[in-house]
């Protein structure tokens, strides 16, 4: 057995390693010991066979500038770290246990950092060079601003609706603006804007019959707007269930895209504030629809490891979220008000319910207690849909490829209905199925429940 | 870095995303599961096509530059890292699985296939491609061809080699090769069985025609807990020195619990040193609680405390998830570990776990004990944190420590995980040098110029090129081919001229001649290969006159100063010798080469009595060599000498419930050697396999008469190159086959045959489809087709068909059996179908393998014909259509889930030599048994095969001057 021989590459020094601050921790990445079980797992390792487009590779790119072998600068850590769709299938088959969301997330938290000290600073040590300015003006807006403001968001929302129903979409569409600006992909992700939307207020719903638990529901941005119908079957299906459900003021978005981007100081905030709206209630469960923000929820404490003031207090709060599946697979639900729903559903796995929560029974326990459905399993079901939060803005070639290959598997069961859980995957599966003119539709499973309780009689 | 233009006629071919160049992207290639140590490549390209690759193969070459071929990354000896640098080809995107044929069990496949999506795709069908390496759901089936990888349910079904057809391999000179067309038993050298387990280095493999296993109809997992490892250990060889063939006997002990549970929640106990053992056995669904008992009831008398059964399909997928996960999961318990691949016999287990335990303490570091117990196969993990020199330097101690144990112990360095660099320098623990150069002489035929994963296998100062150039002086007395390099080389395969002047002969013959089973040596060539060689100074041969003998130079007195006088006869058909010993025959092949004199091996010269060979020649008989070597009942392996007959070898085996599942015609007369040396098969194929899949190791006396061994004494074996598998059927041509080394087989408790009788083919031919169909687990389904006979066990009406389906094992799996194939044959519209045991079972048998043998009423021959299962029945019609067209008798009988049939055809010599060129036409593998025919036939052993150039290569290399059976097994220049 032969000793590792030194790098023969590692005598260029690199301009910007890692820094103190959200450094991507040298024990988690120690803990990968390489054996590669995580490649067949990864989205894009499967489409480009790339060993650096693997969980294994990426990580032993962080491995290289954690260990000062390459930097920050480093076009190809850039650039994986920017097309790692953070799906952490890798994270749930992981024999190790490597929590890559963690590291990766830290990754792109380095590159930000370094890009906004170049920004203040561009001769300032293992600085990168800023964004360009529209960039930075963009993220501004909508990490600092939008999402951060339920109502500005709500505000914007509205424009949106007004801009699909004014008509501007269609001019927009039909007159190659969008091409011209690069936009006509995530354009075609907008989700038709639902008419009203969830303003958590302090509602409290009362459950139907006794009353068996108190929950509390995340309304979140854009499922209070676009997807505000989906919250509305939600407490309908909870109150279903004996649940008495609070809609807390004071809470927002759950800063899943701000720590996916690398902004997790952003995310911190809205941590907190979210923390402080529920943590006084006393509920049995703080309830989320979206896999997305439920498994945000669930990584509080870890994102506020570091701060004594709040890392007990996110350590209680994350101990009470429960994803709405998991909690009524959970609970004796109520079967018997479930109505006769004759349907053919494939199930679409979100990334952030299967591989980031752990969640795979439950759904389908949900799904095939319905009367009449029929769930047809579709091959690579967990394989990530491409969606992904921004990803379809930022690799938008991979996502659509990922799109393609799922809307092809889904399409092959012969379901007429997708069924997922959270809205990134619901926008894309819905895209890509419009752009194919297919006529499939995709619901959310609380949708489908709601619409067989309904059926069921009752309210 | 690459050179730029290399890079854009890379980009050329495959497209720019699949050509991988930036400095740091490149750096991700520079380590596999091992991480032993890193070195980038130049360049990585991702080829989407065997052409591609092949392509890619050339411009790398071309460039000068090696290429090493990668899977997934997941081995752990470092073969898939580019430790000289150059082109890495990863075979990610080579992941089609082109077709799967149920019928003939095969399925052809991208050498980027993943193992586990091959199987999802199989289990469907009812199919799984059994090789199941812990790295399944991420390691490709190329790359567990390169290691001949295992698994846990390899106990059972056996390694990667057993379950491949034939490869398509990129050759240095960019070209595609298939090392076979997939038949089953193509005369030729195994070229597949040889590059399964090279690691990279025989050329990149592209595609596989992999074979099909039907999946169990049940099974059966229990976890077995120990007070500890040792205890454990006892019990695996106690389970199978009891004649139980499990599934799988995995041993995992406290420290893989304890890692194992963070990662899978088996709740398994964590007190002291608990040790697990996952026992599963698998089969019919009757008969299976009871094995299970017997081996469970082995486990409490060995101490198990506790016994859970895994009893629904979930909790079995957890457990071996959990198992498969071991060697990630051991992340858990630190930060690195070293995983000790070493076999050994399986009786030595629990000696090699106190070692392992005294090596643990006597250096203070951490061992979990994973492994593959029921094939001997430890995988100590020694953990320690690389960072730290000294537990990596502790590590490392006890790995070589390990290591040395194990061969001492009569085991290997590598079962599963192969040699790469992380073992490289041990081999020559394992092997003398003579050996060593032997491995390079068979490299250097695939990879001359060392392109293919350079400084790998070999210790780094030993070049092959160099050891395969110390070969040739040892022979030839340079380190060039003797001068009459291509003509004595070619001479093997071309048109001998005494062939030529053969009746029929005018045109230039291009058939090869049938190497005769019966240890008659076919066609003394001696006249012209001393020709050949004549004018060498260093190599005085015989000048040879025509007609004189093939011996001359070879006086009595020297031979008999050798083996005695009394040993040394001469007959018609020239001088014989019977060496006494290993030793005597080596001195004997010696003194051949050192004169220049051919050695014809065979068995025993009485065969030749009264035989007047036209060019009387010298022949080794290996009738003395028939001690024991080695044998322990309990390991199930048993080594003896090569002339030691089947009939004897199933005496010593008898008394201890063991057996060989080979049943020949005769075995009084049939030595091990020839039986080797032939591939001999027998009926009971389907069940047990053939020679190729029993024989562990080889002594064999090479063409100079050095003595070297070959593979090992254990069952699981990738340490070097399996270069067995060249010997098994090259018919003597390679060397001398001197001691064989055999797995064994415990006795069935109970054995049954059915035999159905059909109107006709067609009927029984469905019976048979529908059998494949199945999840039975016959071990024999033969089919027998005229001529008609009117008494005897196979008496059969005209135009008639008789299936002979046999099952062993437990009685009640295979009383269950007998139920489910007389419906079967019932539902196929047999006219009668009777159940024979005791005497009537065995006389049915024996009348079986008598029609599979050369008919001893004159104006007969035997014929092999060879073709994939589901075409069986059409080559079945074509041989009766060709025999009734020219008025021959035909008897056929074949084994028929195997593709094999021997036909028996009587009728005039032209009749039968011209019905064997019509099969050699329109079927490709027709093999002529009969060696007074075959010297007439223009194609004695069947269509040449693709890779016969490569196949001459290896004759040349071992064999420079052809002295070595020359006249058997070879093809002539068209």
């Amino acid at each position: 057995m032969t000793l590792t021989s030194p790098d023969r590459e590692s005598l260029s020094i690199p301009l910007a390693p890692f820094s103190a601050r959200d450094r991507p921790s040298s024990d988690i990445i120690n803990t990968c010991v390489h054996c590669g079980l995580c490649l067949s797992s990864c989205p894009t390792y499967r489409e480009t066979g790339l060993e650096m487009s693997s969980p294994r590779g990426r990580i032993y790119l962080m491995k290289a500038v954690d260990e000062g072998r390459i930097g920050l600068e480093s076009e190809v850590f850039q650039e994986q770290m920017s097309q790692c769709l953070n799906c952490r299938a890798c994270e749930a088959v992981c024999p190790s246990g490597v929590q890559y969301g963690a590291i990766l997330e830290a990754s792109r938290a380095q590159i930000e950092q370094a890009r906004e000290r170049g920004a203040r600073d561009p001769a300032a040590p293992g600085s990168l060079p800023p964004r360009p300015l529209w960039q930075r003006a963009l993220r501004g807006v909508v990490f600092g601003g939008l999402f951060k403001d339920m109502g500005l968001f709500r505000a914007f929302s509205a424009s949106m609706r007004l801009y699909q129903r004014s008509g501007a979409q269609w001019i927009a569409r039909k007159s190659g603006l969008l091409k011209l600006i690069g936009m006509a992909d995530t354009e075609r992700m907008l989700p038709p804007i639902n008419a009203s939307f969830t303003v958590p207020r302090g509602q409290i719903y009362p459950p139907e019959g006794e009353r068996r638990y108190s929950v509390a529901v995340l309304t979140g941005c854009i499922m209070s707007t676009a997807f505000a119908s989906v919250h509305e079957a939600t407490i309908r299906v909870l109150q279903k269930n004996g649940c008495e459900v609070i809609l807390p003021p004071d809470q927002g978005c759950c800063g899943a895209l701000h720590t996916h981007g690398g902004d997790l100081d952003g995310g911190r905030e809205l941590a907190r504030r979210n923390i402080a709206a529920f943590e006084a209630l006393g509920v049995d469960a703080i309830v989320v629809n979206a896999a997305g923000c439920g498994s945000t929820l669930k990584e509080y404490d870890h994102l506020l490891h570091d701060d004594p003031l709040w890392h007990e207090r996110a350590a209680a709060f994350s101990r009470k979220v429960k994803d709405v599946h998991e909690f009524l697979a959970g609970i004796e639900f109520n079967r018997a008000g479930l109505g006769r729903f004759d349907v053919q559903v494939t199930y679409q796995e979100p990334c952030h319910l299967a591989h980031a929560q752990r969640i795979t029974v439950q759904p389908r326990t949900l799904l095939t207690a319905i009367p009449g459905l029929q769930l047809r399993e579709m091959h690579e079901s967990a394989l990530c849909c491409g969606s992904a939060g921004v990803y379809n803005v930022t690799q938008p070639e991979m996502a659509a490829r990922l799109g393609a290959r799922k809307v092809d598997n889904a399409l092959a069961t012969g379901a007429r209905v997708i069924a997922t859980a959270n809205p990134g995957c619901a926008l894309q599966l819905a895209g890509e199925l419009r752009r194919r003119g297919e006529d499939v539709q995709v619901r959310y499973i609380v949708e489908l429940l709601d619409e067989s309780y309904r059926r069921g009689g009752g309210s | 870095m690459a050179p730029p233009e290399l890079i854009a006629e890379l980009i050329r071919v495959v497209g720019p995303r699949a050509v991988v160049h930036h400095t740091d992207a490149l750096r991700t290639y520079d380590a596999d599961a091992s991480m032993i140590v890193a070195h980038a490549p130049d360049v990585a390209v991702l080829p989407g096509t065997p052409a591609e690759a092949a392509a890619v193969v050339r411009l790398a070459v071309a460039a000068g530059l090696p290429v090493v071929a990668r899977g997934a990354g997941t081995g752990i000896a470092g073969g898939a890292i580019p430790v000289r640098g150059g082109v890495l080809l990863s075979t990610a995107r080579m992941e089609r699985i082109e077709a799967i044929e149920p019928r003939s069990r095969r399925a052809l496949v991208g050498a980027g296939v993943v193992n586990a999506e091959l199987n999802a795709r199989l289990a469907p069908l009812g199919l799984q491609f059994a090789p199941d390496p812990s790295s399944q759901k991420a390691s490709t089936i190329g790359g567990n061809l390169a290691t001949n990888a295992g698994g846990p349910h390899c106990l059972k079904y056996g390694v990667t080699t057993n379950h491949v057809l034939a490869l398509e391999l990129a050759r240095p000179d960019g070209t595609l090769l298939w090392t076979g067309d997939g038949t089953p038993d193509a005369a030729g050298y195994d070229l597949t069985g040889v590059v399964v387990g090279s690691e990279g280095t025989f050329g990149v493999i592209t595609r596989a025609l992999v074979r099909l296993t039907p999946l169990p109809e049940a099974n059966r997992v229990v976890l077995a807990l120990f007070p500890n490892v040792i205890a454990a250990s006892a019990a695996v060889s106690r389970i199978i020195a009891a004649g139980s063939l499990p599934t799988s006997l995995e041993v995992m002990d406290h420290n893989g619990i304890r890692a194992v549970n963070r990662a899978y929640d088996l709740g398994l106990p964590q007190a002291g040193e608990t040790t697990l053992l996952i026992i599963e056995v698998d089969g019919v669904h009757e008969g299976l609680d009871e094995t299970l008992e017997e081996i469970l009831a082995i486990c409490r008398a060995q101490g198990a405390f506790e016994l859970r059964p895994a009893r629904t399909p979930a909790e079995q997928a957890r457990v071996w998830a959990a198992r498969k996960a071991m060697a990630g999961a051991v992340g858990r318990l630190a930060p690195a570990y070293l995983l000790v691949d070493t076999v050994v016999p399986r009786t030595r287990l629990p000696l090699m776990m106190e070692h392992i335990e005294r090596l643990r303490q006597e250096w203070r570091m951490e061992v979990c004990n994973v492994f593959h117990a029921g094939d001997g196969n430890l995988h100590p993990m020694v953990l320690y944190d690389p960072r730290d020199a000294d537990q990596r330097a502790r590590a490392h101690a006890i790995a070589g420590a390990v290591l040395k144990l194990s061969i001492e112990q009569g085991g290997v360095i590598s079962g599963e995980h192969g040699i790469g660099v992380e073992k490289q320098e041990y081999l020559p623990l394992l092997f003398e040098p003579h050996e060593l150069q032997l491995h390079a002489a068979v490299y250097t035929c695939f990879n001359p110029e060392d392109c293919f994963n350079p400084g790998k296998i070999f210790p780094a100062a030993l070049r092959p090129r160099d050891l395969a150039a110390q070969r040739r002086a040892r022979i030839c007395g340079t380190g060039q081919f003797p001068p009459s390099e291509a003509g004595g080389a070619r001479a093997v395969h071309q048109t001998h001229p005494r062939v030529a002047d053969a009746p029929g002969g005018g045109q230039a013959p291009s058939g090869m001649e049938a190497l005769l089973p019966q240890d008659v040596p076919s066609h003394p060539h001696e006249g012209e290969a001393a020709a050949d060689h004549g004018g060498s100074e260093d190599l005085p041969s015989l000048a040879l006159k025509a007609g004189e003998s093939g011996t001359g130079g070879l006086d009595t007195a020297t031979l008999a100063a050798i083996v005695g006088a009394e040993h040394v006869t001469t007959s018609g058909a020239g001088l014989a010798v019977s060496p006494g010993s290993v030793d005597e025959l080596a001195q004997v092949v010696a003194l051949c080469h050192r004169v220049g004199a051919p050695v014809h091996p065979c068995s025993d010269t009485s065969q030749l009595a009264g035989a007047r060979a036209e060019n009387p020649a010298l022949h080794i008989a290996t009738r003395r060599l028939k001690r024991v070597l080695v044998y322990e009942p309990d390991d199930l392996t048993i080594g003896v000498e090569a002339g030691m007959r089947l009939a004897e070898l199933q005496a010593l085996l008898g008394p201890n419930g063991q057996m060989l599942p080979l049943d020949v015609h005769r075995p009084e007369a049939a030595s091990l050697g020839a039986l080797v040396a032939i591939a001999a098969d027998g009926p009971r194929r389907p069940g047990y396999g053939t020679l190729r899949d029993w024989v562990l190791g080889l002594t064999i006396v090479e063409a100079d008469g050095v003595v070297s061994r070959l593979g090992g004494q254990v069952v699981k074996n990738v340490s070097g190159f399996d270069l067995v598998k060249l010997l098994v059927g090259s018919h003597g041509t390679l060397g001398v086959i001197a001691a064989v080394r055999l797995r064994v087989f415990p006795r069935p408790r109970a054995t049954a045959t059915l035999l159905a009788a059909f109107a006709g083919r067609r009927r029984a031919l469905a019976c048979l489809d529908a059998l494949a169909n199945t999840r039975l687990q016959p071990t024999a389904a033969e089919l027998i087709v005229g001529p008609p006979e009117t008494s005897g066990p196979l008496a059969a009406p005209t135009g008639g068909a008789l299936l002979a389906l046999r099952a062993e094992g437990h009685p009640l799996a295979v009383a269950r059996h007998m139920r489910a194939l007389r419906a079967l044959a019932g539902e196929a519209g047999a006219l009668s179908a009777d159940e024979l045991s005791g005497s009537d079972e065995e006389a049915l048998w024996a009348e079986v393998t008598r029609r599979a043998a050369p008919p001893e009423a004159p104006g007969a021959s035997l014929m092999r014909l060879c073709a994939a299962p589901a075409r069986l029945g059409a080559a079945l019609d074509v041989a009766e259509a060709e025999a009734l067209s020219r008025g021959l008798a035909l008897g056929m009988c074949a084994r028929g889930l195997s593709g094999v049939a021997y036909l028996q055809v009587a009728g005039p010599q032209d009749g039968r030599l011209d019905f064997h060129a019509a099969l050699v036409r329109r079927l490709r593998h027709a093999h002529l048994l009969d060696p007074a025919l075959a010297a007439r036939a223009a194609h004695p052993c069947g269509a040449p095969p693709p890779a016969l150039e490569l196949m001459r290569a290896i004759k040349t290399e071992l064999d420079p001057f052809n002295r070595m059976n020359p006249g058997a097994l070879f093809w002539r220049d068209a």
